[in-house]
């Protein structure tokens, strides 16, 4: 971040804090990671609030997936002192006057770290109960009422019968837009989902929308302090989230989904949390969504880089890896649902 | 190429994962140091093999549309012929993408025709073949 930007930085704190007197920022770095917004670290101290660390989520000029932050703010707000770990949301900027594009402020969560896709064993000795806790608190998501939630305010609730039309729908306009070549393992999967419906969902609710291995935070100890990266939430079926978290691009670890726990034991801690069933019918078809909606994302941020409207190297790997490794995926299921049909 | 592009860039990824990367400070940058090397070593998997690949998908989707031609809808019917025949102006990777890309927009066609007539051999044969291709266009990720 630019000297300029820290003196924006300061120059709206004191603009939406006034009472704490003058602002300094103490260290400022850009987190690396997802796409969907520029994530700031910013340590602060102020004349009458002392020192503190806040998280600044600017919109990037161009983005992975195209989502609005005040969807994402209100998700984090529908949990706000809740059984689900999160960061406090603090302020939410539409306007373009401060940080020249739109952002919101949130309260850091001090001292913890995120897994990696790319490491192979991100937990060590705590996998068990970072597992528990991570399908613990996916079923208290989809406990959640949802009238009630801020996110209810700003995005529609389907029927528990058209659940996942709108998101079939959603994904395959984003493939329809942005597919630079061909792709009939993903066309495949779409006619597929088509025919092929899930039974209705047993409780429409908030869907995190990228649940999974590397948006929490955990503190080294076995503990998960925070759930983050709620920008594609919506209402709809939680098994959505069920499905995203299992997919195995999350982990080379394929016994054990997110390098946490086996797939069975996930499952069961995620009904008993959140009072639902994952049956097998359900589930498969909301791993093939999973990897569909993986497919999409990666085929829109390779577009992206292609047409250079991005060069953030996660767009890049997103095209090499990721779009490659859910083609294969999304083939192996298909085959297997093929063959259980004939 | 001697030394060949794959030990280049395996070595390349080795000194930016290993040595470069981890002596930037933590953060975006160091994050994406990481990234572009691993990066280096998906294109290393990928340069070797890459037109291999595509001439293989091309020649299978042509032998396939040369067998179906006579047994499809009229409208369908030329193009799949068309295709058939059409050749490869050489064998340049984006020469060959090129002929993918339209070689795959007929496949697309008819396996949806296979779908809808519920012609579950043709079905299941398409299938197989973009499983095999998915396979073979691949990349992995190194132990990190």
């Amino acid at each position: 971040m630019s000297v300029d930007l820290e003196h924006r930085v300061v120059r709206y704190l004191h603009h939406r804090l006034p009472d704490e007197g003058a602002f300094s920022v103490l260290a400022i770095s850009r987190i690396h990671g997802g796409a969907s917004r520029e994530t700031f670290r910013v340590r602060v101290q102020s004349e009458r609030g002392g020192e503190r660390g806040l998280i600044f989520r600017r919109d990037p000029v161009s983005t992975l997936i195209e989502t609005e932050r005040e969807i994402e703010f209100a998700a984090y707000r529908s949990f706000q002192d809740s059984g689900v770990p999160v960061p406090r949301a603090l302020f939410l900027e539409q306007g373009m006057d401060w940080l020249e594009r739109p952002f919101f402020v949130m309260e850091e969560v001090e001292g913890c770290t995120a897994g990696s896709i790319l490491a192979a064993d991100p937990y060590g000795p705590h996998r068990r109960t970072i597992g528990e806790q991570f399908y613990d608190f996916l079923g208290q998501i989809a406990r959640r009422d949802v009238d009630s939630s801020p996110l209810a305010k700003h995005i529609a609730t389907p029927s528990a019968s058209d659940a996942w039309r709108g998101e079939v729908e959603k994904w395959e306009k984003v493939i329809d837009e942005d597919e630079l070549e061909p792709q009939p393992i993903v066309r495949a999967a779409i006619r597929y989902l088509k025919r092929n419906p899930p039974p209705p969902a047993q409780r429409v609710s908030v869907v995190h929308g990228d649940y999974r291995n590397g948006n929490f935070l955990h503190d080294g100890q076995g503990n998960i302090r925070a759930i983050l990266d709620w920008e594609m939430s919506h209402i709809g079926d939680p098994l959505e989230d069920l499905g995203w978290a299992l997919d195995p691009l999350w982990s080379p670890d394929r016994d054990n989904p997110g390098s946490m726990i086996p797939r069975a034991d996930a499952i069961a801690i995620w009904e008993k949390a959140s009072g639902l069933k994952a049956s097998a019918k359900a589930l498969g078809w909301w791993s093939i969504f999973a990897a569909l909606k993986g497919a999409a994302i990666w085929i829109s941020s390779a577009k992206e880089y292609q047409a250079g409207t991005n060069s953030d190297p996660v767009m890049a790997f997103s095209g090499l890896y990721c779009l490659p490794f859910h083609n294969k995926h999304l083939a192996d299921l298909l085959v297997a649902a093929n063959e259980v049909q004939s | 190429m001697k030394p060949t592009p794959e030990l280049v860039l395996n070595q390349a990824f080795g000194r930016i994962a290993f040595e470069m990367g981890p002596a930037l400070p933590a953060g975006y940058g160091q994050g994406s140091a990481m990234l572009i090397g691993v990066q280096l070593l998906l294109v290393s998997q990928e340069f070797n093999r890459a037109a291999a690949v595509r001439v293989t998908e091309n020649d299978a989707m042509r032998d396939l549309f040369a067998e179906y031609c006579g047994k499809v809808e009229p409208a369908l019917r030329g193009d799949l012929r068309q295709a058939a025949d059409s050749k490869d102006a050489d064998i340049l990777v984006s020469t060959l993408e090129k002929s993918n890309a339209e070689l795959k927009k007929v496949l697309i066609r008819l396996q949806e025709t296979a779908e809808n007539a519920s012609d579950k051999v043709l079905e299941a044969r398409i299938l197989a073949m973009l499983q095999a291709w998915a396979a073979a266009r691949q990349v992995f990720l190194p132990a990190m």
